[in-house]
């Protein structure tokens, strides 16, 4: 197992946390509790300001302290840097508990109604944990072939599906008011989870363009939740409350006259996106878990991260794992800003007080 | 990445474990039909295809129709699986079909059955049959026309003559979740003509299949015609038939509601000489608008469409398109009024309406939601159609 730390490009980042964000577009409802789809298709491009907002004082520190967040906030001293990393290593565990459950209860609900959730779980652990430890150069390879398989399966859905689409399910997203806008614009924001790996590992990446990166990142993602949810709303409209999986349900809409049905490419394409997704946030719990005990070896501490997330998964009720409640959202914005925010913070502490 | 790639391999190799069924020991059902029986029970008819096996001398797969009563659903699926010794595979259904009975009573239950089932595509469509729906099926077991794509073929035809309204589960049970809409679905009838010599009698009650009378090789006289019929839209309300709408009301809905076909539609006038000019009319274009008037939605209903002369008597005379123009235009604008005070008035609203409102009217919409069927049968309708005579049949041509 490699240690050694090798730098990936930033366009293999942008596209593997692309293809990995497109994982909760498959559990992804548009219309969420009281908030109607039309109200989140107004509520995506807003999303993305927030997420840039967010993402500023981590993008001024990149400039002006160091490339590395974890590294940055240790010279705030070590309880400090303990929680940061504890924080950061929780976050990931708990998208890797999640997406195995998620998986799993997707498998069991649709596809083998007869199987037990523990193999899938079992599975996707398994093969994501020694995926996480062969190496970030290694899965981002993967992940960039996976996004251009991703945007083919989309395309051709999407081509599939406009014969089916109707506008007349549209309608004003401010017809109920500004509240319900706020509520969604809270609930997409925190669906932004990748923006914990992207700040995890970004150091990863030549240093220079981190502005291109992250709108490469938001752009790609909110371009592709617009368009599901557009077609969620306009060829499934009011059925979509009926079926647990709307996307699914659009791929049995779709028929291309060669392929047929196009739920068994989204199928293919969802499991493989899933152990991507695993592997990606395993790497980056381990990354900080080594960071916790550094004699650790990186397998290792995929094992351990694998083994604790698979109990969490079965422990865990699945409606548990909501991406985007409140508490997502607060977690997210302390590790995106808050802790960039309090390396700054110091920064310019330090220099006044050197200054006087 | 090579290691990766190895994993992958042996995912793939691994994938023969899982348990799979053989194409040998699946029954491919391509239509189900569900009737509501007196004593309450479901009777469930598969039209199913199964694989000759090797002994057979049938090359392609054998149609049969497989007949289970029971409580529920899923005890006939069952029970079916185990007459026949293979697995119900639904994945290849494209056809439900609903007995009248059922429809009076309640069809919800019936199709969020299919609904939950995986294997079955929201596009699936959707038909109640005149009568008893099994019928059909065992039917298509001797007809082709009855098979599934048989009937299929004859519910596209008719869609794109405007005389069958889009069928799918997608479609019902959009409406049906939509706090505004009408659920609504294609009504079939078997209609059976059976000519002894050279008189014949029509026996529209249906249910009687060609096969049991061809069978009958004593009676050489008899011979038997039967066809299949699409006889209107049923609307229902709470899964329960609540309207029905005949041949030409159905036309008259299709002519303005979003995506109703209308690529090829008969459409013959008759001039005031008792001339009888037979045409064929493609909407060209439909816009529907709402405004408000009085407090009351106004709906504008603009119908562009255009003709292909088809027969046309001699001796015209020489303004004769400007009067074949005029009265399609009023044939089409009746149609389309005689579909409205059958609906609309009603406060069913089967086009979805209420979208339109709620898209150019928000404030209204908003307020007067929970009243949807009071406001709509007292909202008012301009109609607004122009026909042009796109092309004529030779002779006629000459004539001009």
């Amino acid at each position: 197992m490699r240690t050694d730390l090798r730098r990936i490009s930033g366009a293999q980042l942008v596209t593997t946390l692309a293809v990995t964000r497109v994982f909760s577009l498959f559990t992804y409802v548009p219309r969420q509790g009281s908030v109607s789809g039309q109200v989140t298709l107004l509520s995506i491009p807003l999303s993305v300001a927030v997420c840039w907002l967010l993402l500023t004082p981590f993008l001024r520190m990149r400039k002006t302290c160091g490339p590395d967040l974890l590294v940055e906030c240790g010279r705030l001293g070590k309880p400090f840097s303990a929680v940061a990393v504890l924080l950061f290593l929780g976050a990931c565990l708990l998208q890797v508990a999640g997406s195995c459950s998620h998986f799993a209860f997707f498998m069991t609900s649709s596809v083998y109604q007869t199987a037990s959730r523990e193999i899938f779980i079992g599975v996707l652990l398994v093969t994501g944990g020694y995926a996480a430890a062969l190496g970030l150069e290694a899965f981002s390879r993967a992940g960039s072939l996976l996004f251009a398989f991703a945007l083919l399966v989309m395309g051709l859905m999407l081509a599939a599906l406009l014969p089916e689409i109707r506008l007349s399910q549209l309608y004003s997203p401010l017809a109920e008011g500004v509240e319900p806008l706020v509520r969604s614009l809270a609930r997409t924001t925190a669906q932004n989870v990748e923006l914990i790996l992207f700040v995890l590992l970004l150091s990863r990446c030549r240093p220079g363009h981190d502005k291109r990166y992250l709108a490469g990142l938001l752009g790609i993602t909110a371009l592709l939740y617009e368009i599901f949810t557009f077609l969620t709303l306009t060829v499934l409209g009011d059925y979509s409350r009926m079926r647990l999986f709307p996307l699914h349900t659009l791929a049995t809409v779709a028929e291309a006259s060669v392929l047929g049905r196009m739920d068994l490419l989204h199928i293919l394409l969802w499991s493989a996106v899933g152990f991507l997704r695993v592997t990606l946030y395993l790497y980056g719990a381990a990354t900080c878990l080594h960071r916790l005990a550094k004699r650790l070896s990186m397998g290792m501490a995929v094992a351990i991260c694998a083994f604790l997330t698979g109990v969490m998964a079965l422990a865990i009720p699945i409606g548990v794992w909501d991406v985007a409640s409140p508490g997502t959202l607060a977690v997210l914005s302390v590790l995106v800003a808050g802790f960039p925010l309090a390396v700054l913070a110091k920064k310019r502490f330090s220099k006044e007080e050197s200054a006087q | 990445m090579k290691r990766l790639g190895s994993v992958f391999l042996l995912l793939l190799v691994l994938s023969g474990c899982i348990p799979t069924v053989p194409l040998n020991d699946r029954a491919m059902v391509r239509a189900v039909a569900v009737d509501l029986l007196e004593d309450g029970t479901y009777q469930m008819t598969l039209q199913v295809n199964e694989a000759a096996d090797g002994g057979s001398q049938a090359s392609s797969p054998e149609q049969t129709a497989i007949t289970e009563t029971g409580r529920d659903l899923t005890e006939l699926l069952s029970k079916a699986s185990i007459s026949r010794g293979k697995q119900m595979f639904l994945g290849s259904t494209r056809l439900i079909l609903l007995g009248e009975r059922l429809a009076e009573k309640d069809i919800l239950p019936t199709l969020r059955f299919f609904n939950a089932t995986q294997q079955v595509a929201p596009t699936i469509a959707v038909a109640v049959v005149t009568g008893e729906a099994g019928e059909l099926i065992r039917a298509g077991e001797k007809a082709d026309q009855f098979s599934a794509d048989g009937i299929l073929d004859v519910l596209h035809k008719a869609q794109e003559a405007g005389y069958a309204p889009a069928s799918r589960m997608l479609e019902f049970f959009s409406q049906e979740e939509s706090q505004d809409g009408t659920p609504q679905l294609v009504l079939l009838e078997m209609e059976r003509h059976q000519s002894e010599d050279s008189s014949s009698k029509t026996e529209k009650d249906a249910v009687k299949v060609s096969a049991e009378t061809s069978s009958q090789e004593g009676e050489k006289t008899t011979r038997t015609a039967d066809k299949l019929r699409v006889s209107g839209t049923v609307l229902f309300q709470s899964g329960q038939i609540a309207a029905h709408l005949d041949p030409t009301q159905t036309r008259g809905l299709q002519w303005f509601r979003e995506r109703g076909r209308m690529k090829s539609t008969p459409l013959s006038v008759e001039l005031p000489e008792g001339d009888l000019i037979a045409a064929k009319a493609y909407l060209e274009r439909r816009r529907t608008r709402v405004r408000l008037e009085n407090d009351r939605p106004l709906f504008t209903i603009q119908i562009e469409a255009k003709t292909a002369i088809l027969e046309l008597p001699e001796d015209l005379e020489a303004d004769w398109k400007a009067q074949v123009e005029t009265l399609q235009e009023q044939l089409i604008t009746s149609e389309i009024q005689a579909a409205l005070e059958a609906t609309m008035r009603e406060g069913w609203d089967p086009c979805g309406l209420s979208r339109l409102v709620r898209q150019q009217e928000a404030g209204y919409y908003w307020d007067h939601r929970n009243e949807w069927e009071n406001w709509l049968s007292q909202s008012a309708f301009q109609v607004e159609v122009s026909c042009q005579v796109a092309h004529t049949s030779g002779t006629a041509q000459q004539r001009e």
